[in-house]
Parts: structure tokens; C-alpha cells; sequence
């Protein structure tokens, strides 16, 4: 009887006890857990201990998580509440790591050797189909002394351009090469490096760049305040080549003007001047300090380029542009040639005696001194040409060729009201690439504090669209996003959209191309890992060094007193006393005839 | 019963007849598709002669039997029979339709008509058999007759075709130049005015020669498959061979690259590559004859007339047919010039060589000269081109008289003279450098320096002393009083100018040696313009001075503006220049190819039209005709089913001539854009340096 009721009463028990689960806390010793994070950077492919990198990460992984196991829990992906972080292999590291947490970087890197490889490929994101572009390619090279590269650009599958070069002692070269474009349309070229000589690894011969090619005029303002042919035959130049969109003003007598289009009256409303990417000035000297002042606003807030072509020493407020307030007049018996390609020359100069800051020389007199030059002016640059009769060296086209592309070049980095740029251009399926978005500072509102109107993004495809975030950063006006590329290849546009009112939308787009058979500059990280290691305190080693990592760790990671949360109620096994107590009671209860 | 017996032997008759004319349809159905489609087609061809067969054959028997068989004998033989075969096999048939002893009646005298007819004239079979001996032997024709031998037969083939060129150039008769064969050709090279004489062995019908200035016209056919022409050829281009299998063949313009026009007014034939032939063709311009003067070869400035030997020498690539020497002589003064030309002999001596030296007399003493009279001479020459201009040597001036030169014996101005004026300017700048240094330098070195100078304003000064003739002891006074000046007052001034020059100089050189360098300056500038002065007023030495013109800035906005208003112009929008753009489109075309995988018929037609879109770009380009060769012999290369590499080698061959063509003419564009952060870093660090700068 009594144990009948005892059974009946420890099942109850169990039952109360299962519905209210207690929990327990209380102090224990946790093993710490450790990521053991395999990059995936596209050096992996190439070879590395009889295999390939990657395959090396994946041994070094193993290891190390063998050796980590007594005294560590890890794991192979990044976590959160990770006490530590390995990174092996090459790439890029996760974007957020703790900055308590220490970050160990193994290097699966080996000297390839004698290799030449592509280590990076840059070229304009436009141009127009009727000028060629600079691709600039950055070669490396071990152990290939006194051997020969040459690096040609690839166009479906025809060479447009080779550069070949002897290497000595230098481990890096840059080579130039000009692409032609012959459609409109997006062109993919390859970068193709090949040597005299059998290397140690080819995947890393070959690299692509996107360019699209059929870009949209460049708008220039010319503005001559009186009839000068130093500004007269550049004017002519720019209007006859398709790259730009001329307006001309001119004034050619008291209360008289020539002009083209819309051209201001004046160049002090820098407001006016916006939509200009540059302004040339003829007869500089006869400028207004307005002018100056509009001038100057304009490059340095909107980003313009002001061209400056005097026909006699400069004088006036326009010196606050040059800032040199005194000339050296040089006057030639023979036309001397100012530019390497030889497609400039003068007689007549007004050198300034003095360079800006920061001034970079385009041409330049035989004895050195700065006939045209650049310098940053805020976002913009000024340009200054000394050169005052270069106009009367006009032979061929040479003289409109090198202006148009001076000027061509000046107008192209003006930054446009509104931008869209993207880290990479070509991309595999699902892969990552940054956004950054720039709203020019002109086309922020004047407001303090500064209220930067909404920003979108979206990535256009044939058939959908997705929508991209971009987040405001600390510099106004520019907003970042990151995107993965779809999984569908093919050409797609990234617009980003400013809304500056009811009506009022202004739109940037670039394009971007996913591909399979995307090949990048197989450039390695290991640098930067390394750094990244060291400022967590960390450590970087070669493969080689792996068996450092653990004992290290051992040493910063001590096992931590957790408090530990146990809920007795929720263990399974307590169905079987449950069971046991009621089959108990019922028993007893058969046993004495009750039902 | 007889009519039965009759129809029977009708029936297998008329079997027999029908199996006579599917055998002639058969065949000559075999003969049609094997001639439109080819030998490639032949079992096609006697697939398709014995299914016709089969049908008309299987036709008439099921046609030909019972009712349909006699009311075909009816039809044939009316009178014959007045519908009594087709009754009595009715009645045959079925007995009871009619009554028994009209029934008899009828087959009784259809029996009868019967036992008269003549079956070989109701069912003919000599026809047919005829007709089908005629399709035998047309089909044999055609299986044996080879197609090069049969220019007519190719007429309904599908695949004409070039096997050979023959080209014989002739050049023009007057360069008594050998005529050049050559066979298949990849490009000609020929004379300006050769005719171009043309062999090409082809299996097609016609063979139609193109050329950019020339309508489409065809080849003279001959036995053989041969067919000729010629073509008088003067300018640089192409010549398209076109085999076609229908004289008035028109093609469709072509699907793969539809951006190119249809050559000469039709495209590449469907058959590939070797039914057309390019041949770019450039034209060397016989060049004109090289006369020179060799003596005296300067200009002279004689003190009076007096007779001047002239030696000249000649020389042309094909011959010289004529040379003499022109002159020109201008009297006068002020505006009043009066000019008078002519010709003079030449004793002419002919070198082994080809050249032909001459010598010449300039009978200045019989012209009426007077001082500062000028005769201007050149010698001419003409080639033995027909309607060829005369080529003239440079020209020379004999001057008389000329002021202040009387003392010279035949004074020579030096072709270098122009330096003279330029190198005061260089004396000018090397002593505003020396000035411009001085602080910096010690006494002795600035002494030495000034000393150089001062050595090089004398030379200086010395030049133009000597082209004066020498000192005057009062040189303006004499320059003003001379009354032999033949000029007029402006050289009056101009000589005064000049002397006043010289005197500058000396007190520059002066200056110089005492090492006071500020003060040569001034009298170094004041000689030059007094040097700019004179040359602006010189007739004479305004030929050889380029004077550097400017405005008079004091006459700017110095005039009635009452009327003056803005203008607006309008500017249109440049465009780009459309060669560049043409040859860009050709190189889209080549790089199209490149990108195929696999290159058939089509491809190989596509190349030889890029090829011609070449050449019509611009015939005469060096580049463009290789890129046309090159894309001709990918042409080639593809019909041929060369390997790969080899058609690869040709486009890119011809790529890089593209390339270099286009790129001659685009701008250079920039490279890589920067960022605006960029910008606004290499703006913030040039503000930095300038705030710490200051």
C-alpha cells in the first residue's frame, strides 16, 4: 500500500518536475573555441607542395584542428564568441574580426621560381569608340633574368597590342598597351604575360579587365575673353573630335560675342559652370576676380578642370590660379619639342618662376623647365600652359591630338554629379565585390548639418533586378554596399539613383560581367593577412611554421570558468523511472485485485 | 471472248508504253538533280529518276484497266468502236443489264471493231522510245562530259569555282618594260597605265571581273573553261574575280556579317571561297624626272650684266624626253613690275648612266637689264609619259645692280643666311641667361663669358657687314643719298636699318667685353629690331625671312561698334571620321571570325568580302592591303580546311594592320579613371604643401 503510493507519488514527482524544468547554474572549465578559417583567394589554385594551394590549406586545416583538439574546440568556418582566428591560405579575411581576439595567418605561399605573372591589370572603365585606352599592366617576375616577356592585350582572341620587355635585376614591371576598340559595346580583354623560358606556374599568365567601350561626350566650356589663337586652334581641336561636346564663348569686342550653345556670360557663378567637366580659358590675363573666384570654386568644390592658355605672361587675378606672379619669357629661334612623343612644340614661352605645389609637369623646355603642367586644385585640377605660340607648330595633327587627349584626360576625371564604382568588374558567378556610391559635393545640399539626400542601388540583369544596399559612410556624399554577382552569366548594369526632389532623379550606372571563366590577377594577400595578424596579436607563418600555432595558442588560450546552465529535467532517460514507477503501481494494484 | 482477249493485249501494251516513259522521266529527273545539285548528289539523283519512274509506271497500270482501259481506246479510235468496247465490257461484266439478244449484238460487233483494230496504232511506242533514248544519252552526256570542259553546262551547277589566274602585265610602251606573268598572284604591284592582262581556268557559266573603278564586267569565255579579259589599271585597288553559274546571278546579301554591302552589287556565293578571287593591286606612279642646277646653284647679285654659265643635270626612272632652262625677268620698281619669260637652249650630253647633263647660257648682257632688275631661272624636264608635266629644279635669282654692292665681284647671299637674324636672338638670350647668373658667379668667370659673347655679337655683326658689302664711313648718309637704289625709298630704310643694326652691335660687343651686361642687353635688343625693321622692308629678303606677323594692338576696339551685335554659331556635332570607323567595323568583322569555333563555306566567303571592304576603304594604304592579303589567304586557308592555327595566323596578320591603321587616326585616349577620393587626396596634399611652403 504505502509503496503503491510511494511509486504513485515519485511518478507525479516526475512529471511536475518535467513540467516546470528547473535549471541549475553553476561555474565549470570550457575549452576555448577556436575558427580555423580556409580562404579562398584565387592565388589558391596555384601550385604549392605537389598540389595546389588550396589542397595544401585543407592539409594544414586538418592538422591544426589535430593539434588544437585537447586543449581547444575548433571549428572550421568563422563563429561568433571564436576566442581565436586562423586564417589559412590567401584571400580575403572576413570582414569582422573581433579585435580582442588574436588572428593567426598561415601562409601557403612559395616562391614560384622562375614565374612571371600578371599581378594586376587597370583600365578605363569607358571610352569612347573613337580613341584607343591605356591598359596598364603590372608584371612580376623570379628568377627570369636576362629572359624576355612579352605581354600582350587579347581581344576575342586577337592580339591588339604587345609589349616585350628584358628583365635584369627588377622584379616588376608595367607595361602599357593600347586598346583599340572597334564596337560599341562591352569589350573583354585578356592580359596575357608569356617569357622565354618554361615557368614554374601559367595560371597566373592571364588576367581580364572590362571596358566599355562608347562613352558619353565630354562637355567643355571655352571661354575666350578676347579672340586669342592660343585658345582658338584648341577649340577647333576639341570640336572636331567626336570625345567632346564644345560650348564656346568669346569675347571678340566691347558688348560682343561669339559663342555656341548655352555659354555662360560669365565664369563667376561656378553654379552655371557645373555641368562643364572643363572650363579653357583664352586671354587668361583679362579675367575678373569673379572669374577667378568662380573659377577656383569650380574646381575645387565640383571637380572641374580649368585649362589656362595664355598668348602673352599671365597678369591679373588669374595669378591666383598659376600661383606664380612672375614669368620668365623665353623666346626661341627654333621650335623646340616639349613632349616625348613629340607632338608639342613652341618658340615662345611664359615659364613660371615658380611650380605649385604638387604640380605635375606635362611638357617640358629641353633645359627642364615646366612649360604645361598640372596641379590639384580641391577636387579639380588647373592646368597652365606656357607654351604661347605652340599654335603656329600645327604640322599634321599632332597639335589637336595632344590637346584632345590633355584635354580629353583633364575632363574625363571630373567627377560626375553622381557615381557608381564597383571593386570588380568581372566576376565569377557569386562573387563578392564592393559598391561605393559618391554623390559630388556641389550636389549635396547646402545644409548643416549636411542632409544627404536617399541613395539606391540595383543590379540590372536581362530579366531581374535586385535591389542593393548602400550604407552612408562618414564621408558625406559617399555610401558603400557590397553585392554578390548572380548566378546567371552575362552582362548586367549597376544603377545607383540620387532622388534630389519630386521629379528631380539623377542616375550613375556601370556595367559588370559574370562569367565563368573569369581570370584575376592571381595577386596574394599575405601581406596584408600578416599585418591583420600582427595587429591582433597574433602570428603569421609559412605553412612550414604550422606547428607554431598551437603551442602559441595553448599559451594565450586558457581554459575559461563559464557558468553553466543545466536543465536536469530535459535528459530523456527520465522516462524510464517514470515508466518504472507507474508499471511499479500498477502491478502492486493487480496484484491486490484493484484495477 | 475477244473483247476480253483484246483489252488484255491493250492492257499489257499500254503497260509497256508506260514503262517506257517512266524510264525516260526517271532519267532525265536523275539528269536535273545531279546537274542542279552536283556530282555529290549522284545517288540522290538515281533515287529520285527511279521513284518517278515507279510512280508513272504504278499510275498507268492502276489507270489502265477494265472500264478506264476502254474508254481510253474509245477516246483514241471514236470511229472505230462507237462505244461498243466499253459497252460490250460492261455488258461482260454484268450480264443481266441488258437484254440477252442485245447483248450478243453488242459483243458480236465489238468483237468485230476489235479484230479490226490496230493495237501499234491505238497504244504508239516508237515515241516513247525515242524520247527515252534521248534521256539516256542527255544523262550520259552529263555523268561524262567532265564540268571544266562544259562552260555551258555549268549553268544549272551549284558550286562554280576558280582553279587558276593567269596574269600578264604589260606596262606602259614608253618604259620599253618587259610584260610580267605570274600565275595565281596573292597581289600585284604594277606600273601606273599598265594593262593587266587576265587567264582564269573556272567551272561556271561566266567569270565576272570587279574593281573599284570599273562597273562588274565579264570575262571573255573560251573553249575549255578559259575565260580572258584585260584591264588598263592607274590607280591602286583590286581586282575581283567572280565564277558565277548564271550570267545574270544575284546573291543575297550575306547573314553573318550583314553589316557589309555586297561587293560590285552581289555577295560571295554560297560555294565558298573559291568561286571569287582577290587580288589587291598596287600602282607605283611613274615618278617625275629629278632636274637640279649644279652650277652656280646660289643666288648671285652681280654688279652689272654680264653672262652666267648654268650646268644642269637630269635624270628619270624610264627616260628623259626634253630638258631646257626657263627664265623669268622682272624690271621694274615700286608696284610697277613688268615680267617676261623664256626659254633657253641647253647642250645636252648624255651619261651611261641615263642622266643628262646640260649647260646653258644666261645672256643677261642681251636682255636689257638694268640695276636692281632681277632674272629668276629654273631648269624643266619632261619624261617620255604622254601628256607627262615638266618637273623644275629649284629656283635661282641673278640680281643686277643691287645698292651698295658695287665693290663685290658676283656676291653670293648664303644659303644659311636666314641664321643671321636668328643668332642676334641667340646672342640676346645667352647674355639674359649670363645676367640672369651673374650674381652666382665669381668676376673672372663673368669676364670670360662676356668675353665670348662680345666674340660671338662681332661674328655676328661681321655676317651682316659683309653681305652689306662692307663699312661705310657714314653708312646712313650714304644709304640715304644713294641714288642707284633701284627699290625705292622703303630699301632706302631697309639699308639704313641694317646699318643701323650693325652699329648696335658693335656697342654691344663693346658693352660685352667691358662685362657690363645689363646695358648689351639693351643695345643687343635694340640691334635686332632695327634687324626686324630692315627685313620687313627688303624685298629681296623677304623670300628667305619668315617674319613673324602681329597685330597692331594699338588698333584693337578702335572702331565704330554702333552695329555691332553678338552672334551665335552654330557648331555641329563632330563626327567620327569615317575611315577609322570603316576600318574599326572591318576589325569587328576579323575578330568575329577569330572568335568562331568552327569556320565553314560561309566563313571563308566572309573573309574575302572583309578583305575587299579593305581595300575599298582605302585602295591605296600599304597596311590595308596587307590586311587584305592576309584575310584573302585566311579566305583560302578556310576553303582549303587548313589547320586551325594557319587560318588564326592570317586573321591576326591581318588584325595588326587594322590595328595600326585605326589607331593612327583615334585619339589617345587616357587610361584608368581616378576616384574623386583620390582627387580629393591629391588636392588636400597640395593644400598641405602649400600651407607649410608658406
Amino acid at each position: 500500500m504505502i509503496l503503491r503510493r510511494i511509486l504513485r507519488a515519485a511518478a507525479i514527482l516526475i512529471a511536475a518536475a518535467g513540467m516546470v524544468d528547473p535549471a541549475f547554474t553553476r561555474n565549470a572549465p570550457e575549452r576555448p573555441l577556436v575558427a580555423i578559417v580556409t580562404l579562398e583567394g584565387p592565388s589558391m589554385d596555384l601550385p604549392a607542395d605537389g598540389g595546389t594551394r588550396r589542397v595544401l590549406a585543407g592539409r594544414l586545416a586538418e592538422r591544426l584542428t589535430e593539434d588544437l583538439s585537447p586543449f581547444a574546440r575548433p571549428v572550421p568556418h568563422a563563429v561568433p564568441g571564436a576566442r581565436a582566428y586562423v586564417l589559412i591560405g590567401d584571400g580575403r579575411a572576413p570582414s569582422s574580426l573581433p579585435s580582442e581576439s588574436p588572428v593567426y595567418a598561415v601562409s601557403t605561399d612559395s616562391a614560384l621560381e622562375p614565374n612571371a605573372a600578371i599581378a594586376g591589370v587597370s583600365a578605363p572603365a569607358r571610352v569612347a569608340s573613337s580613341a584607343t585606352a591605356e591598359v596598364a599592366v603590372d608584371v612580376t617576375q623570379l628568377g627570369l633574368g636576362g629572359r624576355t616577356s612579352v605581354v600582350s592585350l587579347e581581344h576575342r582572341g586577337l592580339t591588339l597590342d604587345r609589349v616585350s620587355h628584358t628583365w635584369s635585376s627588377e622584379t616588376s614591371f608595367r607595361a602599357r598597351l593600347r586598346f583599340t576598340p572597334s564596337d560599341v559595346g562591352l569589350a573583354r580583354v585578356r592580359a596575357v604575360v608569356s617569357t622565354d623560358a618554361p615557368e614554374a606556374a601559367l595560371a597566373d599568365n592571364a588576367a581580364d579587365a572590362l571596358i566599355e567601350v562608347g562613352a558619353a561626350r565630354l562637355p567643355v566650356l571655352v571661354y575666350d575673353t578676347r579672340p586669342s589663337w592660343s585658345s582658338a586652334f584648341v577649340r577647333r581641336a576639341l570640336e572636331r573630335d567626336p570625345r567632346f561636346d564644345v560650348t564656346f564663348l568669346s569675347s571678340i569686342s566691347r558688348g560682343a560675342r561669339v559663342r555656341t550653345g548655352d555659354a555662360p556670360a560669365t565664369l563667376a557663378d561656378p553654379a552655371i559652370l557645373s555641368p562643364f567637366a572643363a572650363v579653357v580659358v583664352g586671354a587668361p590675363e583679362l579675367l575678373t576676380a569673379a572669374d577667378v573666384s568662380g573659377l577656383e570654386r569650380f574646381a575645387r568644390v565640383r571637380g572641374g578642370a580649368v585649362v589656362l592658355l595664355p598668348d602673352r605672361p599671365p597678369q591679373g587675378p588669374v595669378l591666383r590660379l598659376i600661383e606664380s606672379s612672375s614669368f620668365d619669357e623665353v623666346l626661341r629661334d627654333d621650335s623646340v619639342v616639349m613632349t616625348e612623343d613629340g607632338r608639342l612644340r613652341g618658340s615662345e614661352f611664359a615659364i613660371g618662376t615658380s611650380l605649385p605645389p604638387g604640380a605635375q609637369v606635362l611638357a617640358a623646355l629641353p633645359d627642364g623647365r615646366a612649360a604645361i603642367w598640372t596641379r590639384p586644385l580641391g577636387t579639380g585640377q588647373v592646368l597652365y600652359s606656357g607654351v604661347l605660340d605652340g599654335w603656329r607648330y600645327r604640322s599634321g595633327d599632332d597639335f589637336d591630338r595632344a590637346w584632345a587627349a590633355i584635354i580629353g584626360h583633364l575632363a574625363s576625371s571630373a567627377p560626375p554629379r553622381l557615381a557608381v564604382s564597383v571593386s570588380r568588374r568581372l566576376v565569377r558567378p557569386g562573387g563578392r565585390a564592393d559598391i561605393v556610391v559618391t554623390v559630388r559635393p556641389d550636389a549635396l545640399p547646402a545644409s548643416a548639418p549636411i542632409r544627404v539626400p536617399p541613395v539606391g542601388a540595383q543590379l540590372m540583369g536581362r530579366t531581374e533586378t535586385t535591389n542593393v544596399r548602400v550604407w552612408p559612410s562618414a564621408t558625406p556624399g559617399r555610401f558603400e554596399g557590397a553585392l554578390s554577382a548572380p548566378a546567371a552569366p552575362g552582362a548586367y548594369r549597376l544603377v545607383a539613383r540620387l532622388d534630389e526632389g519630386p521629379g528631380t532623379t539623377t542616375e550613375a550606372s556601370t556595367r559588370l560581367l559574370v562569367a565563368d571563366d573569369v581570370r584575376e590577377p592571381l595577386t596574394t594577400s599575405a601581406g596584408a593577412l600578416a599585418a591583420i595578424a600582427t595587429a591582433h596579436g597574433g602570428l603569421s607563418v609559412p605553412a612550414a611554421g604550422i606547428d607554431r600555432v598551437a603551442p602559441h595558442l595553448r599559451e594565450r588560450l586558457h581554459p575559461q570558468s563559464v557558468p553553466q546552465t543545466t536543465h536536469p529535467m530535459r535528459s530523456a532517460w527520465w522516462i524510464v523511472p517514470f515508466a518504472g514507477c507507474l508499471g511499479g503501481e500498477w502491478w502492486l494494484r493487480r496484484r491486490r485485485g484493484l484495477r | 471472248m475477244a473483247v476480253r482477249a483484246f483489252l488484255a493485249r491493250a492492257r499489257r501494251r499500254a503497260v509497256v508504253l508506260r514503262a517506257i516513259e517512266g524510264a525516260a522521266i526517271g532519267t532525265m529527273a536523275a539528269s536535273m538533280v545531279r546537274v542542279v545539285f552536283g556530282p555529290a548528289f549522284a545517288r540522290l539523283a538515281i533515287l529520285a529518276g527511279l521513284l518517278l519512274a515507279a510512280l508513272w509506271i504504278v499510275s498507268a497500270i492502276r489507270r489502265w484497266r477494265g472500264t478506264e482501259l476502254a474508254a481510253a481506246l474509245e477516246r483514241r479510235a471514236p470511229g472505230a468502236f462507237r462505244n461498243l468496247l466499253i459497252t460490250a465490257w460492261e455488258l461482260d461484266a454484268s450480264p443481266h443489264r441488258a437484254m440477252r439478244y442485245a447483248g450478243e449484238r453488242v459483243c458480236r460487233d465489238a468483237a468485230a471493231a476489235a479484230g479490226r483494230a490496230d493495237l501499234r496504232a491505238l497504244i504508239p511506242l516508237r515515241r516513247a522510245a525515242v524520247l527515252a533514248a534521248a534521256a539516256a544519252v542527255a544523262t550520259a552526256v552529263t555523268i561524262a562530259v567532265p564540268e571544266t570542259a562544259r562552260p555551258g553546262a555549268a549553268a544549272g551547277a551549284s558550286a562554280p569555282g576558280i582553279s587558276s589566274v593567269s596574269v600578264t602585265i604589260v606596262p606602259p610602251a614608253y618604259t620599253r618594260l618587259a610584260a610580267q606573268d605570274l600565275h595565281d598572284p596573292d597581289r600585284l604591284e604594277i606600273l601606273a597605265g599598265s594593262n593587266v592582262r587576265l587567264v582564269v581556268r573556272a567551272a561556271a557559266a561566266a567569270v565576272r571581273l570587279e574593281s573599284p573603278d570599273l562597273e562588274p564586267r565579264p570575262l571573255t569565255p573560251r573553249a575549255g573553261g578559259v575565260f580572258e579579259g584585260s584591264i588598263a589599271i592607274d590607280r591602286s585597288g583590286y581586282l575581283a574575280l567572280q565564277a558565277v553559274a548564271d550570267p545574270d546571278f544575284r546573291l543575297k546579301p550575306e547573314a553573318t556579317l550583314p553589316w557589309l554591302p555586297p561587293s560590285g552589287g552581289s555577295g560571295a556565293p554560297s560555294g565558298g571561297s573559291l568561286a571569287r578571287r582577290l587580288i589587291p593591286v598596287t600602282v607605283t606612279p611613274d615618278g617625275p624626272p629629278l632636274v637640279d642646277i649644279r652650277a652656280p646653284a646660289r643666288d648671285l647679285v652681280l654688279p652689272e650684266a654680264r653672262a652666267v654659265d648654268v650646268h644642269l643635270a637630269a635624270s628619270d626612272d624610264f627616260g628623259l624626253q626634253s630638258v631646257s632652262l626657263r627664265y623669268t625677268k622682272v624690271s621694274g620698281s615700286g608696284e610697277n613690275f613688268t615680267f617676261t619669260e623664256g626659254d633657253l637652249p641647253v647642250q645636252i650630253s648624255r651619261e651611261p648612266s641615263g642622266e643628262w647633263r646640260g649647260r646653258a647660257a644666261l645672256p643677261l648682257t642681251t636682255m636689257g637689264l638694268e640695276r636692281g632688275d632681277q632674272v629668276i631661272y629654273r631648269a624643266a624636264a619632261t619624261d617620255n609619259r604622254p601628256g607627262a608635266p615638266h618637273a623644275f629644279s629649284p629656283s635661282f635669282i641673278v640680281e643686277i645692280g643691287r645698292p651698295g654692292l658695287a665693290a663685290a665681284e658676283g656676291f653670293a647671299i648664303a644659303e644659311e643666311h636666314g641664321k643671321y637674324a636668328l643668332s642676334q636672338q641667340m646672342v640676346i638670350v645667352k647674355t639674359e641667361r649670363l645676367h640672369a647668373r651673374r650674381p652666382g658667379l665669381d668676376a673672372e668667370t663673368v669676364a670670360r663669358e662676356t668675353s665670348a659673347l662680345a666674340a660671338e655679337q662681332r661674328m655676328v655683326r661681321a655676317e651682316f657687314v659683309f653681305m652689306m658689302g662692307g663699312e661705310f664711313e657714314d653708312e646712313a648718309v650714304e644709304a640715304e643719298a644713294a641714288a642707284e637704289l633701284g627699290e625705292g625709298r622703303l630699301e632706302n630704310r631697309g639699308q639704313r636699318d641694317l646699318i643701323a643694326a650693325t652699329r648696335a652691335m658693335s656697342r654691344a660687343a663693346g658693352l660685352l667685353t667691358a662685362a657690363d651686361t645689363a646695358a648689351a642687353l639693351v643695345a643687343e635688343k635694340e640691334a635686332l629690331a632695327a634687324l626686324q625693321r630692315a627685313f620687313s622692308r627688303n624685298r629681296y629678303i623677304l623670300r628667305t625671312f619668315a617674319l613673324r606677323a602681329r597685330v597692331d594692338a594699338a588698333r584693337r576696339l578702335a572702331g565704330d561698334l554702333s552695329a555691332v551685335a553678338d552672334w551665335r554659331r552654330v557648331q555641329d556635332a563632330a563626327v567620327a571620321d569615317a575611315r577609322t570607323t570603316a576600318v574599326q567595323r572591318v576589325l569587328t568583322g576579323v575578330a568575329s571570325l577569330r572568335a568562331r569555333e568552327a569556320l565553314a563555306a560561309d566563313q571563308a566567303a566572309d573573309a574575302l568580302r572583309l578583305a575587299e571592304a579593305c581595300l575599298r576603304v582605302d585602295a591605296s594604304s600599304s597596311p590595308l592591303q596587307q590586311a587584305a592579303t592576309a584575310l584573302t589567304r585566311a579566305s583560302r586557308a578556310i576553303s582549303a580546311g587548313e589547320p586551325r592555327a594557319s587560318i588564326d595566323e592570317a586573321l591576326q596578320s591581318a588584325a595588326d594592320q587594322l590595328v595600326s591603321t585605326a589607331r593612327a587616326t583615334l585619339a589617345p585616349g587616357a587610361g584608368a579613371e581616378g576616384t574623386i577620393d583620390l582627387a580629393r587626396l591629391r588636392g588636400a596634399m597640395a593644400g598641405a604643401l602649400r600651407g607649410a611652403k608658406r
